[in-house]
């Protein structure tokens, strides 16, 4: 592998669970969702939709910078998320202003309420009523491009986006450019948010979970799950090479040694039937330290087998010895949800346990994978695997490992 | 420049990735659409010539707005090389990406696509369509929109219809930064040839003029109601176009050994951040001056090396006299000897694809042996007064360019080309 290192050294997280490392974490540990139903997000019955929206963010009391009236919300959850990130990593303003401090963001749709919003004014009240103060909001960028103004960081800055693994891109290009030496400090991480219209489309793709009585929570690998159940939220992480972590006497959550994406044939607009055929790309950051998997399960029929298949394929012959798991019946799904999962994943690492997985009653696999349901389960954790895979194909893996 | 040092470039970029020994790049395709025309061979035709490709806005009303100017595409369809299935529901920018792409693929003649990656540059994605869909449906309550208006409006649909039409089975990724997107595309493709990460790579840029965009630039009064000029006293503001560039990136040795036709190299990129303001740019230009410098020092080159500048160039009154100000700050005497023009003078502002399309240009220039105009420039403003290539191009030897894209969110991005080897 490369000569340096990635540690993982802050961790921020605006969830629907919880804003900060500490609530994020006891919420998942304790088996908390944020799922509920939503009054503006109605049905067509009229019965809300249920949905996991993040709370209250106390915006005002993360952000100091004077654009803060001019960020959309987006990229006020970046911000704070940031802001979490570097308080976590005990970096301060000095630590990280200048061009050694790269910022890499991944979010699939960006400030798609804004951008609705724009459409709405043009369309019914002329092109001309278009407002100057939203509109530069509408790039994808504009989180990122507000998180180097608040720290003033002048280094790289990128922003990526692939669908439900647009998260977990962000944080393999932030390694990467910390492993270049293109940066000291990388702020890497993603973020997604709610909104009516996303709502929509999937239910019109007859992707959301059926509600009905019973399990219609959003259950990761559960036999009888239904379909997804959408949420927002952001989660940066800082890394840094880890010698300089060392040198510098902070906590390291983990180490990101190996990443590889690729892509499996799918169906345009879903996921695929099977993913298999990602299994040799992948053997290489698969190996008995293995303990635990942070899948991107996120309660689809196909996406949920999908992942069972492929780590049934994985870790043949050691899944007794395997946790599987996934964050997001607690936190649902949207493009950067991944970001929020390699952050629960780096917090296991450092507490040396599982979290849970919200609403299971019974796994969909004959594999002896070991899932955790109710409560958080301590574990020995050597290592973990994240993985995500998007519909229409695009996939990445992770290997993090414990700190020593 | 300040900052800590770089490691050497030969084995690594500053940007991302890294390899023990040195990897240099090849471009082994290359493809184009945009308002001079499909193809590179029309492109490079209407550089040399000095045509502009601004003409009346034709794709939606201009009613309501400031300018009713536009560098549109003409004749946008799926490409015929690619089956009609695969292509059905695509936006606009996808057909556009996929049209470049089509081209740049054949030219490469890979062969295959397996474990090819594929990096696409867009803002708008697929929301020219999705607007229409949208204001059907939910405006105008004519038409119900099909799922398939949503799901091709994402950014990423793009990088999947490529991906999906050429059999390319590699990573795949979406850079979106705005106006730097197709220069990011480029830059990071290269490096993640260079550290072996992939075989080789389908990247550039695409972006569609759209609604949303046109009626935001309005909003911002940063159109121009003339065509826009470029570094001219008179400037007042970008004119928006659409189009795309793509670009096959393999490994130079890869490349010689299976006989592919190299048209260009990729030397260098580098990147950064003005952390300044969403829309405006620095005023003393320190982010372009660093993205610029770190280009150079990823190519391993001074600021000697370098032949001629495809400038940013939106014709805003901001940018180009910050940019001016940049470029003599990292050349200083020697600015007054490069020529530096904006293509954006011909093809317009084709926002993410412009990074794309202005490396390309670049590398035409190169191949043709001339310097592409700044073609609508009339009257220099005395702030601008470095050599603009005002009006027509001129016949030069380039060995070595810088192209650069400065982005919505204060993203800079330079690129470090050089030109295929004699005759390509």
């Amino acid at each position: 592998m490369s000569e340096v290192s990635v540690a993982v050294t802050g961790v921020g997280v605006v969830s629907p669970i919880g804003v900060g490392r500490d609530a994020f974490w006891s919420a998942l540990c304790a088996g908390r969702s944020g799922v509920v139903p939503m009054e503006g997000l109605a049905r067509a019955s009229g019965l809300p939709r249920i949905a996991a929206p993040i709370g209250e963010l106390p915006a005002k009391t993360l952000i100091s910078s004077p654009q803060f009236r001019r960020m959309d919300r987006l990229s006020r959850m970046a911000v704070a998320a940031s802001r979490l990130a570097l308080d976590d990593a005990a970096l301060q303003g000095r630590d990280v202003a200048g061009e050694r401090t790269g910022v890499v963001f991944g979010t699939s749709l960006g400030d798609l309420k804004d951008s609705m919003a724009h459409l709405d004014r043009i369309f019914t009240r002329g092109p001309a009523a278009a407002s100057p103060m939203v509109f530069p909001n509408l790039v994808l960028n504009a989180p990122a491009g507000y998180v180097a103004m608040e720290h003033g960081c002048t280094g790289v800055n990128f922003t990526v986006a692939q669908h439900e693994v647009s998260g977990e891109h962000a944080i393999a290009l932030g390694c990467d450019v910390v492993r270049s030496g293109g940066a000291d400090v990388v702020l890497a991480g993603g973020g997604d948010e709610l909104t009516p219209i996303l709502v929509e489309a999937y239910h019109r793709g007859r992707a959301l979970a059926a509600q009905r009585g019973g399990r219609e929570w959003g259950s990761p690998y559960d036999r009888e799950r239904s379909g997804i159940v959408l949420g927002e939220g952001t989660a940066m992480l800082v890394l840094e090479p880890l010698e300089r972590a060392r040198r510098r006497g902070v906590a390291v959550y983990a180490v990101l040694t190996a990443v590889r994406d690729y892509s499996v044939a799918a169906p345009r607009y879903t996921w695929p039937r099977h993913a298999d055929a990602a299994a040799p790309q992948l053997t290489p950051l698969v190996d008995d330290d293995i303990d635990v998997v942070f899948g991107g399960a996120n309660s689809s029929r196909r996406l949920d087998r999908c992942e069972l298949g492929l780590f049934a394929r994985l870790f043949a012959g050691r899944a007794s010895a395997v946790a599987v798991t996934s964050i997001k019946g607690a936190i649902g799904e949207c493009g950067a949800a991944g970001a929020l999962t390699v952050a629960a994943a780096c917090l296991a690492l450092r507490a040396q346990a599982v979290p849970p997985l919200c609403h299971l009653i019974a796994a969909d696999t004959e594999a002896p994978f070991r899932f955790v349901a109710g409560r958080a389960a301590p574990a020995a954790l050597r290592a973990a695997l994240v993985s995500g895979l998007a519909r229409g194909g695009s996939g990445i893996a992770m290997r993090l490992e414990a700190a020593r | 420049m300040s900052g800590g040092p770089f490691p050497s470039a030969r084995h690594r970029s500053p940007v991302t990735g890294h390899r023990s020994r040195p990897v240099r790049i090849a471009i082994t395709g290359y493809g184009s659409i945009n308002a001079l025309g499909a193809g590179v061979d029309a492109f490079a035709a209407g550089l040399r010539e000095g045509r502009c490709g601004i003409g009346p806005l034709t794709r939606f009303s201009s009613e309501g707005f400031r300018t009713g100017l536009a560098a549109e595409v003409r004749g946008l369809a799926v490409p015929d090389s690619v089956a009609p299935g695969l292509a059905r529901g695509a936006s606009p920018t996808g057909l556009l990406a996929l049209t470049a792409a089509v081209e740049a693929w054949h030219m490469a003649g890979l062969g295959t696509g397996t474990g090819v990656a594929v990096l696409i540059g867009t803002t708008t994605g697929g929301m020219a369509g999705g607007e229409e869909s949208y204001r059907r449906e939910f405006i105008d309550r004519t038409k119900r929109a099909a799922l398939r208006d949503f799901v091709e409006t994402p950014v990423s649909a793009v990088s999947d219809l490529v991906a999906r039409a050429l059999g390319c089975g590699g990573p795949r990724l979406t850079i979106s930064t705005a106006c730097s997107s197709g220069a990011n595309a480029l830059g990071v493709a290269a490096d993640w040839v260079r550290s072996g990460r992939v075989a080789a790579a389908l990247c550039g840029g695409a972006d569609s003029l759209s609604r949303m965009t046109y009626s935001g630039f309005n909003s911002l009064q940063a159109l121009d109601a003339e065509p826009c000029r470029p570094f001219d006293r008179n400037r007042a503001g970008i004119t928006l176009g659409e189009g795309a560039a793509m670009f096959v990136v393999e490994p130079w040795e890869t490349a010689v050994e299976r006989g592919a036709p190299i048209v260009g190299e990729v030397v260098g990129y580098g990147v950064s951040a003005d952390a300044h303001h969403l829309t405006q740019p620095r005023p003393d230009g320190a982010g372009a001056v660093l993205a610029m410098r770190r280009a150079l020092a990823a190519a391993e080159l001074g600021p000697e090396a370098i032949d001629y500048i495809n400038a940013h160039g939106t014709g805003t009154p901001q940018n180009d006299a910050v940019e001016t100000r940049a470029i003599k700050q990292v050349f200083g005497e020697r600015a007054y000897a490069i020529p530096v023009s904006s293509t954006k003078s011909q093809v317009g502002h084709c926002l993410a694809a412009g990074g794309a399309i202005e490396a390309l240009a670049s590398l035409l220039a190169m191949r043709g042996g001339f310097v592409p105009p700044t073609a609508t420039l009339v009257e220099p403003d005395p702030e601008c007064d470095l050599d603009y290539v005002a009006g027509a191009s001129r016949p030069a030897h380039l060995v070595t360019v810088m192209s650069s894209s400065y982005g919505f969110g204060g993203n800079n991005t330079s690129v470090v080309l050089r030109g295929g080897p004699a005759g390509r």
